[in-house]
C-alpha cells in the first residue's frame, strides 16, 4: 500500500519531467531551426544560392518541420548533440573534455558557499532580531548585490596584480606547471593521485579565488533559507519539549531544530543549481576557467547554435533530474513523507 | 484607487517603526531614483567626449578618473546607471503587467487552460534565468531592445506564479463570491476586487525582480551579449576596465562596479524589509 | 523543609512594552514536594504564560519584569532565563498541549527515550532496556511501540509517550500544560488518571494547567483560579468548589453543567479583557456583577492564610454551583 503510493508518486513524477523535457526539446528545436536567420548562409555568406541549396538539402533544412524534430529527436537518442562550429568538433565531445574544469569549480564554490550560508543562517536564526541577525543579513544581501563578475575582478586586482598571492587568472593551472595525467579530470584530486605536491598546491592556488568568487554569490541564497527554515523549526512544539526536558541548548539547535529545518532548504536545491550554473559561466569567463560556461559564452557570442542548444537541454535535464532527486531526498529526511504522506 | 494607495502606504508607513535596516534601503532607493532622474544635468561632462588626459587615475577635475578614450568616468557611470536601471525598470514593469495577466487569467479559469499555462511556466523556469536571458539575446541579436525583451519574457513566470497563487487563494473568498453572485463580470471582478489585494506581494516581487534584473543587465553587456558600446553601460565599462587592471588602471572597473553594487543593493535591502512586512508568517515571528 | 516550587511575586509584560500594563501580575505559587495542584482560568488568563514563564521557556514576544521563583531551597530571577534553563531535565519538566507536536518527528520513540536518558547520564547500554521499562510503565509495549515515528502514533499515545520522556528525566516536579485538551473524552480520563497514578507512586509535584474544573476535581488538592493575569482565588479544591468565594469562580462553575440537579449551565459574560483594557482597578471589574466603586479604583491584593481571594466583597454564604462537581 505505502510502497504503491511511493511508485506511483515516483511515475507521476516522472511523466511531469517528461512532458516538460519535450517542451524544452520542441522549444530548442524552433530556436535553431525556425527562427529567421538561415544557419547556412550566415555562416557562408559568399555562398551562391545553389551551393546555398546544395547544402540546405545536404542538412536535410528542405524536409517538413516535423521531419526535422523527429531527425533531431534520434540525433539526441545516440547522443549526438550536433557540431560546433567555433571548435569544428562534435558538441558531446567539446562538453564531455570542459565538464571536469566547471565541476571542479563548481563543487568548491558550492562547499564555501555552504561552509558559510549554513552557520551564518543558523546563527542569526538563533540571535533573532539582534545585532548577529542583522549583521548577519546586512551580509548576505550584501553577497546578493555584488556582481560576481566584479568580485572576481577586484579579487584579481588585489590577490593577483597587488599582493601577488594568487596567480594571474589564466585557468586552472599556472603555464609553467605541468598538469598530472588525467584520472578523475579533477586537478586537485589527479595530482594528490599522482603524488605531485607542486601541481596541487599550484592547482588550489588557481582554484582558490574563482572558487572563493563564485561561493559568495550562492551565500545569500543559502544563508536566508536557513535562517527563515531554523526560525520556523525553533518555533516548532518538539523544540520547545525538548528543551522543557533539558536537552543541552546547542543540541536543541544543531541537532532538532536543523533536522527541522533540512526539509525547507532542500526545496532551493534545484533553485541553487540556476544560481550555481549563471555564476559559473561569468566566473569562467572572468577567470578564463575552461569549462563548460565559458563554452557556452563563447558560444553565444557567435550564434554557434548547436552547442547553445544542447547546453539548454542538458541544463534543462539536469535541474528536472534535480528537482526529482531532491523530492526524493525528502522522504530520506523526514519519516513522515517517507510513510506514505507522499501522494498527498 | 484610494483602497490601492492605502495598500501601497501601509507597508511604507510601518517602515519608520525602528526597522533602520529598511529605513535605510528605502533611503538608498529614493537617493537612486532621484539620481537616474537628474543624475545626467550632474554629470560634469559629456560621456561619449573625452574630457581629460588618456587613462588618469581619479583627480579633482575627474574624480572617477578617465578611461582609455580619456572620458570622464564619473559622467559615464551616472548616464550608465541611469539607462540599466530604465532598462531594468521597463523590463519588469513589462513583465509583471504581462505575467499578471497570463497568471490572473489562468488561475481564474482554472481547468485545462491553467494545467497547460503552469506546465509551459515550469519550462520556461526550467532554465537558470541568466542563461534563458542569454541564449534568448543570442537568438534574437544583440541590442537595447532584444536586451530589454529578453530581461521581460525571463521574469514573467514569476509574477505569473504569484497572481495565480494569489487569486487561487482569493477568489473564494466571501466577498469575490457575493461580487460574482450579484453579476459582476470576470474582468470586473479580477480589477476591482482581486487586483488590489494582490498588489503587496506584487509590490515586493517587483523590487526585488527590479534589483535582479540590474544585475542581469550589466552581466549580458559584460560578457559582451548585451549593450553595445560606445554607450555608457555599467557591465559594458566593467568589462572595458578589465582589461587594463594588469596595468593598475583599477578605477575603470571598481567605480562602475561600486555603482552597480549600491544600486542592487538598495532595491534588494528595500525589498527584503518589504516582505517582512507583507508576509504574515514572517511578521509574526 | 523548603519548599518544591516558589513563585514569588512574577510579572510578565511584552518584550517591548513601555506603559506599565503587566500581562501577569503578582504571581506567587508555592508548592510543597509531592503536592498536585490545578491552575484554572480561561484561555488568555495567563496561566500557561505563567507557568512557561517559570521554567525559562518564555516566547520571545514576552519577558518577566519582576519576580523570583524558588526550587528546592535555591532561588532564581525570573528574568534570569539561563537559570531557569538549567533546572529543565534537573528537577522540572514541562508537558505540552499536544503530545504528536512535542515529539520529535525525526526521531523512533525509543531512541527519544533513550537520548534522554543518555542527557541524564544513563550508560549506553541500559538505555534500551531502561526506555522499554519506562514505556511499559504508560501501557505502551515497547516491542509494538518503540520502533515508531511519532506520526504513527494516537494522540493519547503521542502523550502517554510524551510522559515517559518527561520522567525519563526523573523530575520531582512536573507542569502539564493543558495534557489532555487535544484528546476525546475517554482518552482524556485515562491519561489523566495515568498521570495522577504516576504522580502518586513518584510523589512527585504536578501543577496541571486547565479549564477542566472536572479534571481538577479528579486529581488537585489544591486549585488555583486566574482571571486576566491576575490570581483570584486559591486554595483547597473542595473547598472552594463547595463554597466560591470570587464572583469569577463562581462563574466559572455556573458554566459547568450539573447532571445530578440537571441544572443547565449559565454561560461566562464578556470576554477576559485585553491587555490595553487593564484598567487601575480590578480587571474583573467589567464582567462582575457585584461591581462597586471601590473595585474602579485599586486592584484588590490577594489575601487570606491558606483560603486566599482577591476581592473587596468576597461571597460569603453563597448558593453552591459546584457541589456536584466537587464530588465527583
Amino acid at each position: 500500500m505505502r510502497e504503491n503510493h511511493a511508485i506511483r508518486y515516483l511515475v507521476r513524477r516522472l511523466a511531469l519531467a517528461a512532458i516538460t523535457l519535450v517542451g524544452i526539446s520542441i522549444i530548442s528545436f524552433s530556436a535553431v531551426n525556425l527562427l529567421p536567420g538561415d544557419p547556412v548562409s550566415s555562416r557562408y555568406p559568399q555562398a551562391g544560392a545553389s551551393e546555398i541549396a546544395a547544402m540546405r538539402a545536404d542538412m536535410g533544412l528542405d524536409r517538413p518541420v516535423y521531419v526535422q524534430y523527429v531527425r533531431y529527436l534520434t540525433a539526441l537518442a545516440r547522443g549526438d548533440l550536433g557540431w560546433s562550429y567555433n571548435t569544428n568538433t562534435p558538441v558531446t565531445e567539446d562538453l564531455a573534455q570542459r565538464l571536469p574544469a566547471s565541476l571542479e569549480l563548481s563543487i568548491a564554490g558550492l562547499l564555501l558557499a555552504i561552509a558559510m550560508g549554513v552557520p551564518l543562517g543558523i546563527v542569526a536564526a538563533v540571535r533573532h532580531n539582534r545585532a548577529a541577525d542583522h549583521l548577519a543579513r546586512l551580509f548576505s544581501i550584501g553577497a546578493l548585490s555584488v556582481p560576481v563578475f566584479w568580485t572576481g575582478l577586484v579579487g584579481i586586482y588585489i590577490f593577483s596584480y597587488g599582493l601577488r598571492w594568487a596567480p594571474a587568472p589564466l585557468g586552472r593551472l599556472p603555464l609553467t606547471v605541468t598538469a598530472p595525467p588525467q584520472v578523475t579530470g579533477f586537478i586537485v584530486i589527479d595530482s594528490i593521485l599522482a603524488g605531485n605536491g607542486a601541481a596541487f598546491v599550484a592547482a588550489l592556488q588557481s582554484l582558490a579565488l574563482p572558487a572563493i568568487a563564485l561561493g559568495l554569490s550562492l551565500v545569500a541564497p543559502i544563508a536566508r533559507i536557513m535562517r527563515s527554515a531554523m526560525l520556523e523549526a525553533l518555533q516548532e512544539d518538539y523544540v520547545l519539549f525538548a528543551r522543557a526536558t533539558g536537552v543541552p541548548e546547542r543540541d536543541v539547535v544543531l541537532k532538532d531544530a536543523f533536522r527541522g529545518a533540512l526539509v525547507p532548504v532542500l526545496t532551493i536545491v534545484g533553485y541553487l543549481m540556476g544560481y550555481l550554473v549563471a555564476g559559473n559561466a561569468l566566473v569562467e569567463t572572468v577567470f578564463s576557467w575552461p569549462g563548460i560556461g565559458r563554452y557556452a559564452v563563447q558560444a553565444m557570442l557567435t550564434s554557434d547554435m548547436a552547442p547553445i542548444n544542447a547546453i539548454l537541454l542538458i541544463l534543462a535535464v539536469a535541474i528536472a533530474l534535480t528537482n526529482l532527486v531532491v523530492d526524493l531526498a525528502y522522504a530520506v529526511v523526514d519519516p513522515r513523507i517517507r510513510h506514505g504522506l507522499l501522494g498527498a | 484607487m484610494r483602497a490601492l494607495l492605502a495598500t501601497l502606504a501601509r507597508p511604507v508607513a510601518s517602515l519608520r517603526g525602528g526597522d533602520t535596516l529598511a529605513r535605510a534601503g528605502l533611503a538608498i532607493v529614493i537617493v537612486l531614483l532621484l539620481l537616474a532622474l537628474v543624475g545626467g544635468f550632474l554629470a560634469p561632462f559629456d560621456p561619449l567626449r573625452p574630457a581629460g588626459a588618456v587613462l588618469s587615475p581619479p583627480s579633482r577635475l575627474n574624480p572617477f578618473g578617465t578611461d582609455i578614450f580619456g572620458r570622464d568616468v564619473l559622467s559615464r557611470v551616472l548616464h550608465a546607471f541611469r539607462l540599466d536601471l530604465a532598462i531594468a525598470g521597463s523590463a519588469v514593469l513589462a513583465a509583471t503587467l504581462i505575467g499578471l495577466m497570463l497568471g490572473g487569467g489562468a488561475g481564474y479559469l482554472g481547468g485545462r487552460v491553467d494545467d497547460v499555462f503552469m506546465r509551459l511556466v515550469d519550462i520556461v523556469q526550467s532554465f537558470p534565468m541568466l542563461i534563458l536571458a542569454m541564449a534568448l539575446v543570442a537568438l534574437l541579436g544583440v541590442g537595447l531592445v532584444n536586451v530589454v525583451l529578453a530581461t521581460a519574457i525571463v521574469n514573467i513566470p514569476v509574477f505569473a506564479r504569484l497572481a495565480r497563487s494569489q487569486i487561487l487563494a482569493k477568489r473564494s473568498l466571501d466577498y469575490v463570491e457575493a461580487a460574482r453572485c450579484s453579476g459582476a463580470s470576470p474582468l470586473r471582478i479580477l480589477v476591482v476586487h482581486l487586483a488590489p489585494n494582490i498588489l503587496g506581494p506584487v509590490v515586493v516581487q517587483a523590487t526585488l525582480s527590479l534589483a535582479w534584473a540590474v544585475l542581469n543587465i550589466t552581466a549580458l553587456s559584460f560578457l559582451g551579449i548585451g549593450i553595445n558600446p560606445p554607450t555608457p553601460e555599467l557591465g559594458l565599462m566593467i568589462a572595458e576596465g578589465a582589461r587594463h587592471l594588469v596595468s593598475g588602471a583599477w578605477w575603470l572597473s571598481v567605480f562602475p562596479g561600486l555603482a552597480l553594487a549600491l544600486t542592487v543593493f538598495g532595491f534588494n535591502l528595500f525589498g527584503d524589509a518589504l516582505q517582512d512586512r507583507f508576509d504574515p508568517r514572517r511578521r509574526g515571528v | 523543609m523548603a519548599a518544591l516550587l516558589d513563585i514569588d511575586r512574577l510579572a510578565l509584560d511584552l518584550a517591548g512594552a513601555t506603559d506599565a500594563a503587566p500581562l501577569v501580575e503578582d504571581f506567587s505559587l508555592r508548592l510543597e514536594p509531592g503536592e498536585v495542584v490545578g491552575l484554572v482560568g480561561e484561555t488568555g488568563a495567563g496561566k500557561s504564560l505563567s507557568m512557561r514563564a517559570a521554567a525559562g521557556l518564555l516566547p520571545a514576544a514576552i519577558r518577566s519584569v519582576a519576580g523570583t521563583v524558588g526550587f528546592r531551597g535555591t532561588s532564581v530571577e525570573a528574568a534570569d532565563t539561563k537559570g531557569l534553563r538549567a533546572r529543565l531535565g534537573h528537577g522540572i519538566c514541562l508537558l505540552l498541549q499536544n503530545g504528536r507536536g512535542a515529539l520529535n518527528p525525526f526521531l523512533r520513540v525509543q531512541d527519544q527515550v533513550s537520548r534522554i536518558l543518555g542527557y541524564q547520564g544513563v550508560p549506553r547500554r541500559e538505555r534500551a532496556s531502561r526506555a522499554a521499562t519506562l514505556l511499559e510503565a504508560v501501557g505502551l509495549p515497547s516491542a509494538e511501540f518503540g520502533a515508531r515515528y511519532p506520526h504513527q502514533l494516537s494522540g493519547g499515545q503521542a502523550q502517554r509517550v510524551a510522559m515517559v520522556i518527561a520522567l525519563a528525566t526523573n523530575p520531582a516536579l512536573l507542569i502539564a500544560d493543558e495534557p489532555t485538551t487535544a484528546l476525546d473524552v475517554t482518552t482524556e480520563r485515562d491519561v489523566i488518571g495515568l498521570l495522577g497514578r504516576l504522580c502518586a507512586e513518584r510523589a512527585l509535584g504536578l501543577i496541571l494547567i486547565t479549564h477542566n474544573l472536572g479534571l481538577v476535581a479528579r486529581i488537585c488538592r489544591r486549585v488555583v483560579i486566574m482571571h486576566a493575569g491576575h490570581i483570584v482565588e486559591a486554595g483547597p479544591t473542595a473547598e472552594i468548589f463547595a463554597a466560591p468565594r470570587h464572583p469569577y469562580t463562581r462563574a466559572l462553575m455556573a458554566a459547568v453543567p450539573d447532571l445530578e440537579t440537571g441544572r443547565l449551565p449559565s454561560p461566562l459574560e464578556g470576554t477576559v479583557p485585553l491587555r490595553s483594557e487593564f484598567g487601575r482597578g480590578c480587571r474583573f471589574l467589567a464582567r462582575c456583577p457585584l461591581a462597586q466603586p471601590r473595585c474602579r479604583a485599586a486592584v484588590p491584593a490577594l489575601e487570606g492564610e491558606g483560603r486566599q481571594v482577591r476581592c473587596f466583597f468576597p461571597l460569603t454564604a453563597a448558593a453552591r454551583p459546584g457541589a456536584a462537581l466537587a464530588a465527583v
